[in-house]
């Protein structure tokens, strides 16, 4: 069996990998014919295209699947289940735990092209759609009709549908309107024999016990989703979007803490740190305050009279709080800029340094200002640049720890800095991760934030619906959990 | 190379996929602007070769140069020079294609020659060969010829530069004197517009040259022959930069977007660039002198039959220079047009220079794509500022069956100007 490069950023992704080909010349034929030769691709340079995500990870698969339709996509899931081929599902390939890449050769199954909207109820208030659709191209239909699909990862411009299940994404909007499972009512699923099944309300017998939870934040690893049955929300009627700048990150953190005990339920609130606000400020050229050490975006949906109350309220909490300024959006364009700026920030790390390690902890909402604190900290004592920005309503941390791929030195401080922040987010009582998925950046982890029971039911779980352990294999689980290939258990 | 250092900013994050029109169509990773920088940034750690992998060019090649991804990228990676840094080199080791040596260097390169083609194209269409090719019979086993004759507008005059003299003045004293730039499309598919657009700027008191000029350059600089571009721009150049003129024009964006980038085609360190740097200023959108330096008095156009116009903009004029209300400004002045907006307006064309001859599959999608768009906005007129758009939109519009007219909108203007008049 073939083991990928270890996780660098550079470097070619084939050479020097020549393990023994999982896949035989039928597999490859057979699949040529049901998907048509131009989405078989098996070229070297067309490996190398599918061997990285928006993650570190970088591992080649050794063919690459882009079904044109569900049917095609059961065929191939089918086929694959013949030849014992391992399928690493992929959407847009924005992943940042290194979800979408091969880390054990065999296939990658993109879904990119199935991505068409299928059909809009605005009685019941449901989209179905295919899950390659992009979340942003989602939200364009839907806008026309007053509605929308609240969930927003940063990443909504490129990220699937799919990819939004599989790492059960929240987005800027999840403090309010909750995270992608709230909103899926039911899922098509090629399992991975290559049975379809149906699950919540799009089950003929609706009575059934509803599965459709389980495959949220699954990483492709249990099933793949064709389908999904989209509850959607009304655009709110009216909103405000306001900045707040600070002198400490500390600050920043404390007014989101008071924001929410005062029970103001906003629409996003978002931290930037000093170097994020910099980066941003070069891109969009929006009059940042360049010398602020935090700056945090509040928005707050709803009507009228009841809308203007709660944002005095927010001004005052974060005048109270020791805010340097605080301004409102004066009108739609600047909302859109201010949100334009926060959804880049993860792209514009490379205007600091070419690379980036993105982590996704969650902590208790009091403990927020701490654990900001604590990242500085971090940074500081491992002399690694960690930019600091978090969907901070629902104590979500994104900090981005930046390093130069041709320095391993400095790859391995920021390696050991991240373990830190991993560390002590546990302790604070909270979580690996809140959208970005476990995928390999956060396995030997799991053994920490997990009990012994709770992975084993997780094993257990994996071994039903995927006993060979084909589907994103290497994923999640570690090894000692995980059947198949880079796993040690036999189902 | 200093165009390589943009690869170090790109960290992947995929943001491209939302605009860049091949990956609209194609939803394949090697038709991103995250991809194809993959692939130069692996050629240029020396992992692959192209030599050995010329693959990689052939995948640089399918990059339009359009910069959506450009300005849409969170860390500004500009793709479109690394792709061209990537044809240069590739260039330097393989050598013009055929394909490339006839088209840029046997043709766009001599005026003459492409003047004695059209001569051939008028010949062709008035024959009615043209229908036996759109027979029924031959339909099916001609696709290919189908997809280029349909580039070929019903009607086509003979090359402008024959039409017009070289200096062309006004009744009146001048307001100033302009350098029209006559472009190789302009000059072979475009007599039509640049004939009005020439009319309208005399009557509204602009002296205006024509002198001889070469082809500006810019489709050489798309396949990284350095060489070429520089001979056209240093022929150009002491044509267009005269002291006596203010201002210098043309119908096309791209080369308007050519000649205000001069200083880099002649060569970004050579005393050349530094004399001619400070006249590139001159050089400016038509739309826009006509909004800025002329002024639209709305209040002296004649009314025209209600339509329904819609406008794509190029990308050399958005991205490149900026235009972007201009064009629309005059639309909205004329009264009897109405401005609806498509979808999508500022997405490229895919005509992209030659893209349509050397890329017919992708670039016919993603024209028929933006055909989609333009029927969907309800507009019955198109308006599109660079007569390679045009020519484009016009072949994808014939080949949806779709009788548009495609006019400049300095040519709506001109429809709507007292005739003769005089400021
Ligand atoms: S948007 Fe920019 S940084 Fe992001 S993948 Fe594309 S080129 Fe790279
Ligand atoms: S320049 Fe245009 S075609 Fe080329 S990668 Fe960027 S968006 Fe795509």
């Amino acid at each position: 069996m073939k083991t990928g490069p270890a996780p660098v950023y550079g470097g070619s992704a084939v050479s020097g990998n020549q393990g023994e080909s999982m896949l035989n010349r039928d597999f490859i034929k057979e699949a040529g014919q049901i998907v048509g030769r131009d989405h078989c691709l098996g070229g070297i340079l067309d490996i190398e295209l599918y061997s990285y995500d928006s993650s570190p990870f970088i591992h080649p698969p050794e063919l690459v699947i882009l079904p044109g339709t569900v049917e095609e996509l059961r065929q191939i899931v089918r086929l694959a289940a013949r030849h014992q081929a391992p399928l690493t599902p992929r959407g847009a390939g924005t992943s940042l735990s290194g979800g979408a890449v091969a880390r054990h050769g065999g296939v990658v199954l993109a879904v990119t092209r199935l991505n068409r909207v299928l059909e809009l109820d605005l009685l019941a208030e449901t989209v179905l759609v295919e899950s390659g659709l992009v979340n942003l191209d989602l939200q364009n239909y839907l806008e026309p009709y007053g509605y929308m699909f609240p969930p927003d990862p940063a990443s909504q411009k490129a990220a699937t549908l799919a990819g939004n299940i599989a790492e059960n994404a929240g987005g800027i909007k999840g403090v309010k309107y909750g995270i992608t499972k709230h909103h899926v009512l039911g899922l098509e699923l090629v399992l991975a024999d290559g049975a379809l099944v149906r699950t919540g309300a799009l089950a003929e017998r609706a009575a059934a016990p509803d599965s459709t939870g389980l495959f949220m934040a699954s990483e492709g690893a249990l099933a793949l989703v064709s389908k999904a049955l989209l509850k959607i929300t009304p655009l709110p009627r009216d909103y405000r979007t306001i900045s707040a700048v600070f002198d400490d990150l500390g600050k920043s953190g404390r007014a989101v803490s008071e924001i929410i005990s005062a029970g103001i339920l906003p629409t996003a609130l978002e931290i930037m740190d000093h170097q994020l606000i910099v980066a941003l400020e070069d891109y969009l050229h929006l009059g940042f305050p360049l010398d602020a050490e935090a700056m945090l975006l509040i928005e707050i949906d709803g009507l009228g009279p009841e809308l203007d109350r709660q944002m005095k309220a927010v001004f005052e909490i974060c005048e109270k709080v020791g805010a340097a300024g605080v301004s409102l959006a004066r009108d739609l364009a600047e909302r859109d800029q201010l949100w334009l700026a926060r959804r880049s920030g993860n792209g514009a790390m490379g205007r600091i340094k070419p690379a980036t390690i993105v982590q996704d902890v969650t902590v208790p909402i009091d403990q927020l200002p701490a654990m900001l604190s604590r990242v500085q900290e971090i940074s500081r004592r491992h002399e690694v640049t960690i930019v600091q920005m978090a969907h901070a309503g629902d104590g979500n941390l994104h900090p981005h720890l930046l390093y130069d791929p041709y320095d391993q030195a400095e790859y391995q401080r920021c390696l050991e800095a991240g373990h830190e922040i991993f560390d002590d987010a546990l302790k604070a009582g909270g979580a690996l991760t809140g959208e970005h998925g476990i995928g390999l950046e956060k396995i030997e982890f799991m053994d920490k934030q997990f009990s012994r029971e709770e992975l084993e039911f997780m094993s257990e779980i994996k071994k039903i619906l995927d006993p060979e352990g084909r589907l994103n294999p290497g994923k999640v689980l570690p090894a000692h959990y995980l059947p198949g290939p880079g796993g040690e258990v036999s189902a | 190379m200093s165009d390589y250092r943009e690869i170090q900013r790109c960290n992947r994050c995929g943001f491209c996929q939302s605009v860049c029109p091949t990956y609209g169509q194609s939803r394949m990773e090697a038709q991103s602007a995250r991809g194809r920088i993959r692939l130069v940034r692996l050629l240029n750690d020396g992992q692959y070769d192209w030599r050995r992998d010329p693959g990689i060019a052939e995948k640089v090649d399918d990059c339009l140069l359009c910069r959506a991804c450009v300005v849409n990228c969170p860390a500004s990676v500009a793709t479109d020079r690394i792709m061209l840094a990537a044809r240069r080199d590739f260039l330097e080791i393989k050598g013009l294609s055929l394909f490339q040596r006839l088209v840029y260097r046997g043709a766009l390169s001599h005026r003459e020659r492409l003047e004695r083609a059209s001569t051939l194209m008028r010949l062709y269409e008035k024959s009615g060969a043209r229908n036996i090719l759109y027979s029924r019979v031959l339909r099916r086993t001609l696709d290919r010829l189908i997809y280029f004759d349909s580039f070929l507008p019903a009607g086509l005059e003979a090359p402008a530069r024959g039409q017009l003299p070289e200096i062309v003045r006004p009744r009146g004293p001048a307001r100033f004197k302009a350098v029209f730039f006559l472009g190789c499309a302009s000059n072979v598919f475009g007599a039509r517009t640049v004939r009005s657009l020439v009319n309208y700027l005399v009557s509204r008191g602009v002296e205006l040259h024509l002198p001889k000029v070469a082809c500006c350059g810019e489709p050489h600089r798309t396949t990284g022959d350095e060489r070429e571009v520089r001979r056209l721009a240093a022929k150009n150049i002491p044509l267009i930069f005269k002291d006596n003129f203010d201002f210098i024009i043309t119908d096309c964006s791209t080369c308007a977007h050519a000649l205000a980038h001069y200083d880099q085609f002649i060569g970004e360190e050579t005393p050349e660039a530094e004399k001619v740097r400070p006249l590139l200023a001159r050089v400016k959108d038509v739309n826009t002198l006509v909004v800025e330096e002329l002024g639209l008095e709305p209040d002296r156009l004649r009314p025209l039959p209600a339509t329904k116009v819609t406008y794509h903009d190029s990308c050399h004029a958005l991205r490149g220079l900026g235009v972007k209300s201009a064009p629309r400004e005059i639309i909205k002045a004329v009264p009897g047009l109405t401005l609806v907006e498509m979808k999508a307006a500022d997405s490229c064309c895919g005509g992209a220079g030659s893209y349509g001859f050397s890329h017919p599959e992708m670039s016919g999608r993603i024209a028929a794509a933006k055909v989609r768009n333009i029927q969907d906005s309800g507009a019955d007129t198109l308006a599109v500022s660079c007569p390679a758009c045009t020519l484009q939109l016009g072949a994808g519009l014939r080949r949806a069956g779709l009788e548009l007219p495609v006019l400049h909108p300095v040519e709506l203007l001109a429809a709507a100007a007292p005739t003769g008049a005089q400021t």
